[in-house]
């Protein structure tokens, strides 16, 4: 009924529709082989595996080992798993997965360990008990036990023959590679000194990278203040001419006419007419709030549209 | 048509180096408000007003407050006419268009208060008889705040009577020069009639009529009301200082051309109106602190729209 896979150290069983299982971990525990099967929770086992993620370790170093089950059912939890017992070994946390799929549901739990002593760190099999329907036989499905070589220090012949091997061919690999290249090389050093010198044209001057300008608040506020004419947009716009003006955070008209002296008369008119669509009368705010407009327009270097 | 700036102008000509003296009488004129000057003494405080009264025309009186004084000196009395055998009113220099009160601390409490009553009521009573005020009416006092023998300090509820206060300091060493230049010779002669009182009457109506937004009128409330509780203050300003910031707003963007007010004119007025309507509590003087000082820093502690 299950055959052993070679390698990975995976049992499989052979045929699920034969094998039919209903589990029940309390119940076995209780009465093995004498407790009826009906009323149990059936379970379609298919896989049952155990493998680490390193075949040489060294003591102390951080290892997995991961058991995985792959049931017919949809499960939420495989509680009827018994985890492996550890020998040489220290169990540091295990992690619990699971992944659903069309054809049932993957259990993947991963231990993760680490080996006390020089030698070989054991894993006994991990195991589901469970009843037979058809023979009504209590039955115990494991993986195969698992044993991972401890090593000390990193010396070569401590490691896994087949890396050995691997780091070997890859060295033998980057030795011709590089004879290769010293080949082309000489190749084309020979070839360069047939050949008259070459005339060497200047190189064009790089070309300027745009540099994207920087966020200009005013520019910011008008934009604001063209598509929303309010009180609050017209407030960050004076904000924002103060600022230009060179008045401090919370200035007023007067602090930026100060700030500013004569150095730019256009601001100072665009901050009146702005004061003027702030604070005027209201039949008098539409008309300056056009004319703040349209002396921004003017007002903004390079008449770079602001909207 | 005569403009309010030929007043100011008149005047800059007669008082050098004292702009803020200037603006603040031409202000407080526009305002149809009564100005209250403070000064050591020989600052021009009293030329300044007497180029204001000669500068709008009308009728100037002058009275110089004394111990002596009594509230008929001010107000005006009856006298019994022997010849029609009746008595007769006698108008005092209340009735007058700018009345110069100098020294108006040196009077006694009953003096200060019948010129303080005109001031508010813009009218007197003398006997049976009340009689209006003429129009335009200002009162610009002078004080002189450092020298305190012999005065009786005008309390709050009378100093709040004064649109604002109008600190005259020392001119600088350029302008004390001109003014030695010029005056040394000849004493200092007022220019008159720039304007005439008609002029007047319509720059205040005109003044009136200067738009107040919202949050210049919030902004002027939210600098009286920070008075009350501050630190070193013993009394804040009253609601009547929120209405002279406001009509004195409006005076100063009159002046200055515009057609509403803005919270700059009501920042930089702030001082003057806010002055002499806070009192400065005990801790104050023990900490050696400046009055000034303390209205600057509750000023800048209330954000302008």
């Amino acid at each position: 009924m299950r055959v052993v896979s070679s390698g990975a150290g995976w049992i499989r069983f052979a045929d699920a529709k034969r094998i039919g299982l209903a589990c029940g971990i309390g119940m076995l525990a209780l009465a093995p082989g004498a407790a009826p099967a009906q009323g149990l929770p059936r379970l379609d086992i298919t896989a049952l595996g155990m493998h680490a993620d390193a075949r040489v370790v060294r003591p102390g170093q951080i290892f997995h080992v991961i058991v995985h089950v792959h049931v017919r059912e949809k499960r939420d939890r495989l509680d009827e798993l018994v985890l492996p017992a550890l020998t040489n070994a220290v169990d540091l946390g295990d992690e619990r997965r699971r992944v659903p799929g069309p054809d049932g549901t993957d259990f993947y739990e991963t231990l993760t360990v680490t080996a006390s002593t020089v030698g070989s760190a054991s894993f006994s099999p991990a195991y589901i008990d469970a009843i037979d329907p058809a023979s009504g036989r209590a039955l115990r499905f494991s993986s195969q036990p698992l044993t991972v070589r401890v090593a000390s220090g990193t010396a070569v012949e401590d490691a896994d023959p087949g890396a050995l091997m691997r780091l070997l061919r890859r060295a033998v690999l980057f030795a011709g590679g590089l004879l290769v290249l010293l080949a082309f090389g000489i190749v084309a050093l020979v070839r360069l000194r047939r050949r008259p010198p070459p005339v060497i044209q200047p190189a064009p001057p790089p070309a300027a990278r745009k540099v994207a300008p920087p966020a200009d608040p005013l520019r910011e506020a008008v934009r604001a203040y063209r598509s929303q004419r309010d009180g609050a947009a017209l407030d960050v716009l004076r904000n924002a001419l103060f600022a230009r003006a060179g008045a401090a955070a919370g200035g007023t008209f007067a602090d930026a006419l100060n700030a500013l002296g004569s150095r730019d008369p256009q601001l100072a008119r665009v901050m009146a007419v702005a004061e003027r669509a702030r604070f005027g009368p209201d039949h008098e705010r539409a008309p300056a709030a056009r004319d703040l407009i349209a002396l921004l327009d003017a007002y903004l270097p390079e008449r770079e549209p602001v909207g | 048509m005569n403009t309010p700036h030929a007043v100011r102008d008149a005047l800059a000509r007669t008082i050098v180096g004292q702009p803020e003296v200037v603006d603040g009488l031409v202000m407080g004129l526009l305002a149809d408000g009564h100005v209250l000057l403070e000064g050591m003494p020989g600052v021009a405080k009293t030329l300044a007003c007497r180029s204001l009264a000669a500068a709008v025309g009308g009728i100037f009186k002058r009275v110089q407050f004394t111990p002596d004084l009594l509230p008929s000196d001010i107000v005006g009395t009856r006298i019994f006419d022997q010849r029609s055998g009746e008595f007769v009113t006698v108008r005092g220099p209340l009735f007058a268009n700018v009345v110069l009160a100098d020294e108006i601390n040196r009077a006694p409490a009953k003096v200060q208060s019948a010129l303080l009553e005109g001031m508010q009521e813009r009218r007197a009573t003398i006997g049976p008889d009340t009689f209006a005020l003429p129009r335009p009416f200002a009162v610009l006092a002078t004080m002189n705040p450092f020298d305190a023998d012999g005065t009786y300090a005008l309390p709050l509820a009378q100093l709040d009577r004064f649109l604002i206060n109008v600190r005259v300091g020392y001119p600088s060493r350029e302008d004390e020069r001109a003014i030695v230049n010029r005056f040394s010779a000849a004493e200092a002669e007022p220019e008159r009639d720039v304007a005439t009182l008609a002029d007047v009457e319509r720059w205040q109506a005109e003044v009136r009529a200067v738009h107040l937004n919202d949050r210049v009128r919030d902004y002027a409330v939210d600098l009286v009301r920070a008075t009350r509780g501050a630190r070193y203050v013993a009394s804040g300003a009253s609601p009547r200082a929120a209405l002279a910031l406001a009509i004195l707003a409006r005076a100063r963007a009159y002046l200055d051309g515009r057609a509403f007010a803005v919270p700059d004119d009501v920042r930089e007025l702030a001082p003057n109106v806010l002055r002499h309507r806070v009192a400065f509590d005990y801790r104050l003087a023990i900490d050696g602190g400046d009055g000034d000082a303390v209205l600057a820093e509750i000023i800048a502690g209330v954000p302008a729209p």
